[in-house]
């Protein structure tokens, strides 16, 4: 009998976070998977980040967890997204070299210690007076375990459309996870179905590159992780081109041959990522689509054509793309096709992303209703700690909330509203858009990865020494205020009342730049670029961070504010029956997430809120 | 912390409505208030003072209390102003109260929330409490719209519609930085903003004016040269209209404002109803003056003892009240049908009769029972107030991140009338909108 603290169902990104996130905690840790070759395989685009998504990256980063180290060691095209429109709505992107990738997440897996990489299919969960202790594998047999995290993607149940076609698939040639699908089912877990689309591969070989614009990325290549100092691999463009009419009348003329179309795959897909059939429905007077055509790697002819995922057979697939400007004589290497999957109702799992109904079953990923690399990472981090808290005890559980980050908005998201289309990360779903930034992921989460016990002593030391060096600059800013004289010589103009003002006071006054700020001060430029942006940024931002910092901490003290579970297992007086029912149907832990229940009035927490406070009196009388 | 107020009593036209402030700043207030108080406010102490306004012009008379903490409600320092119930009073006292430094109107249910959240209340006061809350809570923002117009409801609405939209296109411009957005949508989103704007804006103009102009209006009506110029004058105690013997002389209406039984009342002098008027001025001011009529709360039909001939076109109802001017020259015989309507004999010249006069339309109005929501409507136009300000902060903003940070601030202020928008809202406008999706 093989027995481990932790085991990890899946090698994808997932996965891949979650096995490092839990050995990283000390649990003795194996991931299970299909095909160990395959583990890190980008399935869909081969690009990480973006708005929201590159958020998640960092701030996966900020907890140590690996994927932004594995993408800066595989980046071919390193873009920051909006640098026009202000520092706070910042996002990092990058075109990723698939294979690079591959390599770099294998490789940091197989030097993960605590980390075991086991290949076989994953045939039942080993269960044990209604907890998860493991599960049963096709080759290995039995593996037990205190905490199990199933990240299986889109293979439970997963089926591929091209055309009228349909061939059961977790991804094209993968054998799909039926067994375990069907186990989880025999729990009666609610479940649904979505389906995603990627378009065909082409051979980049046979492009005609001198007929497409092309698209550079950023001179300076930022990477994703606060550990990485530079990135030296050599970079490529993109290219881009545009459908047409000839395009759209080929589409229209076999709509009734598209699996997506003809209506034969009903499962709902991401709105974001429209089928070219849904953009000429939708948007009928456009004449021109963009398409991106992204390399898959240095050393890879492969082409993604990002913007025309479709679900035509292979012969009217191959004649579309042919009128494309560029695509003339274009070879097709892989079809598009859609996937349709299983999914669970999110809403039945915990902040922990534990299962509420089976303890030490933990899921992460597009199990949950997600898409998306970064989405699934973020969770498979969460829930690869989680697993070795309760591998270790259960003393400790560990939740990301809405005030702290991106993952936990996705968490909350997911858990408290579940989803009606595969969930992706917007920068739109944060009410603290301002403090969650890109570049401060490290100053929001770092220190709980530490107290956590999920972050190495490599990043420990380089967060202490920027830590040091923040607080530093800080102190030296505010410490130096500057009289009128002092700022109208460089032309900013301040208030006639004469008063003294320190650069951080200044930054909002007109005609301040950070370039001008740093002539009244030029002792900043001991402190690293990084450090100085920080200074500006905050300046900047000051008026509007003062203010969120003022919603957070409110809304913070109602995340603080327990719901022990036992609450709804009584009669709760004052509530109204259909607020009770809500409430009990969700079992919020918190106040403040009673309080984004839709239905839950503020009249309820207010009364939610007095029963906490006599339940707490009384235990402490029980308790003296 | 900031303070919170609201008025604590309910509102409408009654004796006496107690505001509530509740906060460390709570005593600040009323130093700015209440100027003729002492130095040392002791605790549950009742003082009877005086109430001003901005300019230090005297409001009302008042009782003030003050309960430190954590000896309140809130459990923070509470002050209450006990004054009287008139609609003027009130929404002036809150419209200065949401001026000041560190203080803010209450949200539904944010005293209860505080009193829970420093220990005063138990779970029994709270049950009590509850329908209470629920009231002001649950259908909050429909309650508050309610309390509208349709008019006025429906154009709330579209507000909060544009602003859905155009803080959409914002949030698509940061979300989908990558994607073909159309050309020109920055100024599209400026020109979305500059509208809303305006449109706010001259809405506010218009009902500060109302605000103003706001109280009982009653309309003196009659023919020319009965005394209705040389009534007003005497009630506003000074030379407002032109007073002479010469028929006719009155060609616009006059307004009046007096204080009867604590409440606003506006007397509008009108021109005479002249039966030939001369020329088309005079006519035009005669239909103004029954156009007026129409609108009044109440009419006053004046006649003189010399003249007892019933203004033509005006009609008897329940709002009209007779009044017979130069009752001191000779009691006049009346006829039948200026004899059932009980009319009141005055003689503005000697200022016989007037009291008697007053105190019965003082009644009359109190009768009326209009309906006053001073509560719903400061609070809308302090969130109008707020969103207009976000709204300039946005079309100002040096980047687009702080655009659509300002717009959420706007959107969560109109929100507050119109209900909160969620993210999905947002995103079906983005994708309904433009082709989003590489």
């Amino acid at each position: 009998m093989k027995k481990f603290d932790v085991i990890i169902v899946g090698g994808g990104h997932a996965g891949c976070e979650a096995a490092a996130a839990s050995a990283r905690m000390g649990a003795n840790t194996a991931l299970v998977t299909g095909d160990l070759s395959k583990i890190g395989v980008m399935s869909c685009n081969p690009a990480m980040g973006g708005m929201g998504k590159g958020h998640i990256v960092r701030e996966i980063d900020a907890l140590d967890g690996i994927m932004a180290r594995v993408s800066d060691a595989s980046g071919i095209q390193f873009r920051v997204l909006n640098t026009s429109k202000g520092a706070a709505v910042q996002g990092p992107r990058a075109q990723i070299d698939r294979g690079l990738y591959r390599e770099a997440m294998q490789q940091e897996l197989a030097n993960t210690p605590n980390l075991a990489l086991i290949e076989g299919m994953i045939t039942d969960l080993i269960m044990d007076q209604g907890m998860c202790k493991g599960v049963e594998v096709d080759i290995q047999g039995s593996l037990h375990a205190e905490a199990v995290v199933v990240t299986t993607g889109t293979f439970l149940r997963g089926m591929i459309h091209v055309g009228d076609q349909a061939t059961p698939g977790g991804r094209i040639g993968d054998k799909p996870a039926v067994a375990l699908a069907d186990r989880l089912r025999s729990f009666d877990f609610k479940m649904g179905r979505l389906k995603t689309g990627t378009p065909a591969r082409l051979d980049g070989r046979t492009i005609n590159w001198d007929a497409v614009e092309i698209q550079h990325g950023d001179e300076t290549p930022v990477p994703f992780s606060y550990l990485t100092e530079k990135i030296d691999r050599a970079q490529v463009t993109c290219g881009v081109t545009y459908t047409n009419e000839k395009t759209h009348q080929i589409v229209r003329d076999h709509l009734d041959q598209s699996a997506i179309f003809a209506s034969k795959v009903f499962d709902k897909g991401p709105r974001y990522c429209p089928s070219i059939e849904d953009k000429l429905r939708r948007f009928p007077e456009k004449t021109a689509h963009r398409i991106f055509l992204e390399p898959e790697g240095l050393n890879d002819p492969t082409i993604y054509p990002n913007g025309i995922s479709n679900s035509q057979p292979h012969p009217i697939q191959k004649a579309f793309l042919q009128t494309i400007a560029g695509l003339e004589n274009v070879e097709v290497l892989q079809y598009a096709y859609v996937i349709a999957y299983d999914f669970l109702d999110p809403r039945q799992l915990k902040y922990t992303l534990e299962t509420k109904k089976i303890p030490g079953l933990l899921l992460a990923g597009q199990i949950n209703g997600t898409t998306g690399y970064e989405e699934a990472a973020g969770q498979g981090l969460v829930a690869g700690i989680n697993a070795a808290l309760i591998a270790a005890g259960r003393a400790k559980e560990f939740v990301l909330t809405r005030q702290q980050s991106y993952i936990g908005v996705m968490i909350d998201d997911l858990v408290l509203r579940g989803v009606e289309e595969p969930y992706r990360m917007f920068t739109s779903r944060s009410e603290y858009r301002l403090s969650l930034r890109a570049d401060n992921a490290d100053q929001r989460l770092t220190d709980l990865g530490i107290e956590i016990g999920c972050v190495s002593n490599k990043r420990r030391q380089v967060w202490a020494e920027k830590k040091q060096a923040l607080h530093k600059a800080f102190d030296l800013v505010n410490s130096k205020p500057f009289t009128p004289k002092d700022y109208r010589a460089l032309g900013i103009e301040g208030g006639s009342d004469g008063k003294a003002r320190t650069l951080f006071d200044l930054a909002a006054l007109p005609g301040a730049t950070f370039a001008k700020l740093k002539k009244l001060l030029p002792e900043l430029e001991q402190f690293s670029k990084t450090i100085q942006e920080q200074v500006e940024i905050f300046g900047k931002y000051q008026g509007y961070l003062k203010r969120q910092d003022q919603e957070i901490e409110r809304a913070q003290k109602e995340e603080n504010a327990k719901i022990p579970e036992s609450m709804w297992q009584q009669n709760v007086a004052g509530l109204s029956n259909e607020v009770l029912d809500l409430l009990q149907q969700h079992k919020p832990p918190t106040l403040g997430a009673a309080s984004r229940i839709q239905g839950v009035t503020p009249a309820a927490i207010a009364i939610l809120a007095g029963h906490l406070r006599k339940k707490t009196k009384s235990e402490q009388v029980l308790a003296s | 912390m900031t303070a919170i107020f609201a008025l604590a009593s309910g509102h409408g036209r009654c004796g006496v409505s107690v505001v509530r402030v509740s906060g460390p700043q709570a005593l600040d207030a009323v130093r700015y208030l209440c100027p003729k108080l002492s130095e040392n406010v002791v605790p549950r102490q009742a003082y009877f003072t005086k109430l001003v306004d901005m300019k230090g012009a005297e409001l009302d008379q008042i009782l003030l209390l003050y309960f430190q903490a954590p000896h309140s409600f809130t459990g923070e320092d509470v002050v209450e102003f006990h004054c009287h119930g008139s609609a003027y009073v009130i929404e002036t006292l809150l419209s200065i109260l949401a001026e000041q430094p560190g203080l803010k109107m209450a949200e539904p249910g944010e005293f209860t929330r505080r009193a829970f959240e420093n220990g005063k209340l138990d779970l029994t006061q709270a049950e009590g409490l509850y329908d209470l809350i629920h009231s002001q809570t649950e259908a909050q923002h429909h309650l508050a719209l309610g309390q509208l117009n349709g008019a006025l409801s429906e154009k709330y609405q579209s507000w909060h519609e544009r602003l859905k939209q155009v803080l959409s296109y914002a949030e698509a411009a940061i979300d989908f930085a990558d994607e073909e957005l159309p050309a020109g949508f920055q100024k599209q989103i400026d020109e979305k903003i500059s509208q809303l704007e305006l449109q706010i804006s001259q809405h506010m103009q218009g009902s500060k004016g109302e605000q103003i102009r706001e109280g009982f209006s009653v309309v003196i009506l009659g023919a020319p040269n009965v005394g209705k110029s040389s009534m007003i004058n005497t009630l506003a105690n000074k030379e407002l209209a032109i007073v002479s013997d010469m028929a006719g002389t009155t060609r616009d209406m006059i307004e009046a404002s007096v204080q009867l039984n604590g409440q606003l009342v506006v007397f509008v002098d009108t021109a005479g109803l002249n039966k030939t008027p001369r020329d088309a001025v005079e006519a035009e001011g005669i239909r103004r003056a029954r156009e007026r009529a129409e609108k009044a709360d109440l009419k006053l039909v004046m006649l003189a003892a010399d003249q007892l001939e019933w203004p033509e076109g005006v009609p008897q109802d329940d709002r009209t009240l007779v009044v017979i001017n130069k009752a001191d020259k000779e009691k006049p015989s009346l006829p039948s049908d200026i004899e059932k309507t009980s009319p009141f004999f005055v003689s503005v010249k000697q200022g016989d009769g007037l009291d008697a006069l007053l105190s019965h339309v003082g009644n009359f109005l109190a009768g009326l029972n209009k309906e006053a929501v001073p509560l719903t409507r400061v609070r809308h136009r302090l969130a109008l107030e707020q969103v207009l300000e976000w709204l300039r902060t946005a079309r100002t903003a040096p980047e687009v991140g702080l655009l659509a940070e300002g717009l959420r601030c706007a959107m969560r202020e109109l929100g507050g009338i119109t209900g909160q928008v969620d993210i999905e809202d947002l995103l079906d406008v983005i994708f309904a909108d433009f082709c989003i999706g590489k």
